[in-house]
């Protein structure tokens, strides 16, 4: 931590506050974003809310499993979250947040940990005004809601988020990149199934299928049994973004 | 023959560094520069665009890293410290508004004083209302002087010890220019500080200037004290009897010709009596030796560089 002429020392907690100030204020946007397709999705719920009051349905449900649909949005969610935490600050253009007087590595890092932070406020929200209508739900249908793997969508965020977050501090346009992976996979397919070596496309496949379950949860046994559970696949992953964000945070580059 | 200094001595360097060369792909930046600028100095680092000097500066800010070569800044290696050297150096980017642009000044500036704890916030108020600073206006917005009177606020309000300004005054319009300036004397005055201030408009810094380092294309070809560069540099109006032989002792002394047939203008380093003699021993007669600017020091000792070795003199005088 650097400390000036005065002998006085910027302390982790400072900076840290200054991030989460600068972060909020640049994702405001973001939120309000977050907020209005929120509204709509609430307002379409209260909707059918009413509907159900009107028509009841012949046979409701056993229970209501509210997490199992959040899982895949808040994995977009938190895919596309990074673009805003760095929004107009890709490495190309980070010199001032490099010249700040504090470590590169941890200041980067400590920039993504603020995101996801905001990024869990955002989606814990999301799933507290849920988590009230699908009680109101439970309530007309006279049935309960589930509540086990509530972790999940929270989970398939934070591991979402931190893979865009290793392209947005690694290169200058993470957009680009995460959009060229996929059209190489794309066309890596098609010339593999094309030319017969279908067998080169397996492990790509596998990793693949891997990150599926990892962003999916925990799977049904006879999955499991097959493929291994969300136990194995989602620390692997995130131990991999975990490791491409730190090296993107440590890894120096000049500023322009 | 007194050769052009290309060290400072000084009992103290806020800066020093020892064959700091850099290299972008194929375009050589820097070819081994030894930069020494004594504490307390004003040190003007002057050189054409391109010359390496921005790259110098990031350099010793750890916001680039030098292919070889050793720096000290305020004591310490940018390269293990950069993170505390940048906490007590004010530094002005050659480039303009590459701060986060999207926020208002008043944000930009409270969002850059969480990053200081000796941040002065009377200080950057006085520096605001002196500079006419609108802190409600998005700084994405500004021209390019009032987005520097911005960057010059951020690296003065710390009040740090060493201040790093890379063309602060580059693409401004006069009144920007002088109240950049003003306000750098008036800090200056107030808060004693290194300055080390890269420029290629060099007649802006000469009431600031107490030290001068020439940088072309890459090379540090001289850096001196101004006092020294007052007293040694010389431009003297030369009468030359027909079919002069010329001096032989100047030779590697003179920077600079001009003028042709009797009168010869020489800008030539040295004593100046010792020049005399020289030119007198010649059979030439010395009609008056005067004083440079800094800007016209700067300008000889860049085309010295750009011309290759020191002008000679051959057989006719020419």
């Amino acid at each position: 931590m650097s400390s000036n002429a005065q002998g006085r020392t910027l302390s982790w907690g400072a900076v840290a506050a200054a991030q989460l100030r600068m972060v909020a204020l640049l994702q405001r946007r973001d939120f309000l974003v977050f907020a209005g397709i929120g509204a709509v999705i609430l307002g379409l719920a209260l909707y059918g809310l009413v509907e159900i009051a009107k028509t009841p349905p012949p046979r409701p449900p056993d229970a209501l499993d509210l997490f199992e649909g959040l899982k895949a949005a808040f994995a977009l969610v938190g895919a596309l979250w990074p673009l805003g935490v760095w929004r107009r600050d890709s490495p190309d253009q980070r010199g001032y947040f490099w010249s700040l007087p504090v470590a590169r590595g941890p200041h980067t890092l400590l920039r993504v940990a603020t995101g996801w932070l905001l990024l869990m406020s955002a989606c814990v929200a999301a799933m507290l005004v849920g988590t009230v209508v699908a009680q109101l739900y439970a309530m007309q249908l006279d049935t309960v809601v589930r509540f086990s793997g509530w972790y999940v969508p929270l989970a398939s965020a934070t591991l979402g988020y931190l893979l865009i977050s290793v392209f947005a501090v690694l290169v200058d346009s993470p957009v680009r990149w995460v959009v060229w992976t996929v059209v190489a996979l794309f066309g890596l397919r098609v010339i593999l199934d094309a030319t017969d070596l279908e067998a080169l496309w397996r492990p790509i496949e596998s990793a693949l299928r891997s990150l599926a379950i990892a962003l999916d949860g925990p799977q049904p046994p006879r999955i499991a049994e097959r493929y291994g559970g969300w136990g194995l696949h989602y620390p692997l992953w995130f131990a991999v973004a975990a490791l491409g964000v730190i090296v993107g945070a440590y890894r120096h580059r000049d500023a322009k | 023959m007194k050769a052009l200094p290309k060290l400072i001595e000084a009992d103290r360097f806020a800066i020093r560094t020892t064959g700091l060369a850099k290299r972008y792909g194929r375009a050589v930046a820097l070819r081994g520069i030894d930069l020494t600028v004594p504490e307390g100095a004003v040190y003007v680092l002057v050189g054409p665009n391109g010359a390496g000097k921005s790259t110098a500066l990031k350099i010793l800010l750890d916001l680039v890293r030098a292919d070889h070569g050793d720096a000290e800044v305020l004591g310490m290696n940018p390269r293990v410290d950069g993170a505390r050297i940048r906490g007590r150096v004010g530094y002005v980017p050659e480039a303009q508004k590459w701060e986060h642009e999207w926020m208002s000044v008043g944000q930009l500036l409270d969002h850059h004083a969480r990053y200081y704890p000796s941040w002065d916030h009377d200080y950057a108020a006085l520096l605001s209302s002196r500079l006419e600073l609108d802190r409600k206006r998005p700084y994405g917005k500004l021209s390019k002087g009032q987005a520097r009177r911005v960057q010059i606020v951020m690296a003065l309000a710390h009040r740090p010890s060493l201040l790093i300004l890379d063309e602060p005054t580059d693409g401004l319009d006069p009144v920007a220019r002088e109240a950049t300036l003003s306000t750098l004397a008036d800090h200056m005055a107030e808060y004693p500080t290194t300055l080390l201030i890269s420029t290629h408009l060099v007649h802006e810094t000469q009431r600031l200037a107490d030290h001068i380092g020439v940088l072309n294309n890459g090379r540090l070809s001289t850096q001196l004290a101004t006092a020294e560069m007052d007293r040694l540099l010389r431009r003297y109006r030369v009468e030359v009897p027909e079919g002069w032989a010329g001096a032989p002792e100047l030779n590697g002394a003179v920077l600079r010709r001009a003028g042709r047939g009797r009168e010869i203008q020489w800008t030539v380093w040295g004593e100046e009596d010792a020049i005399r003699a020289d030119f007198e021993r010649a059979g030439a007669v010395v009609r008056d030796a005067v004083r440079l600017s800094l800007e016209e020091a700067a300008v000889t000792l860049l085309t010295d560089e750009t011309a290759g070795p020191q002008v000679r003199f051959d057989r006719e005088g020419r």
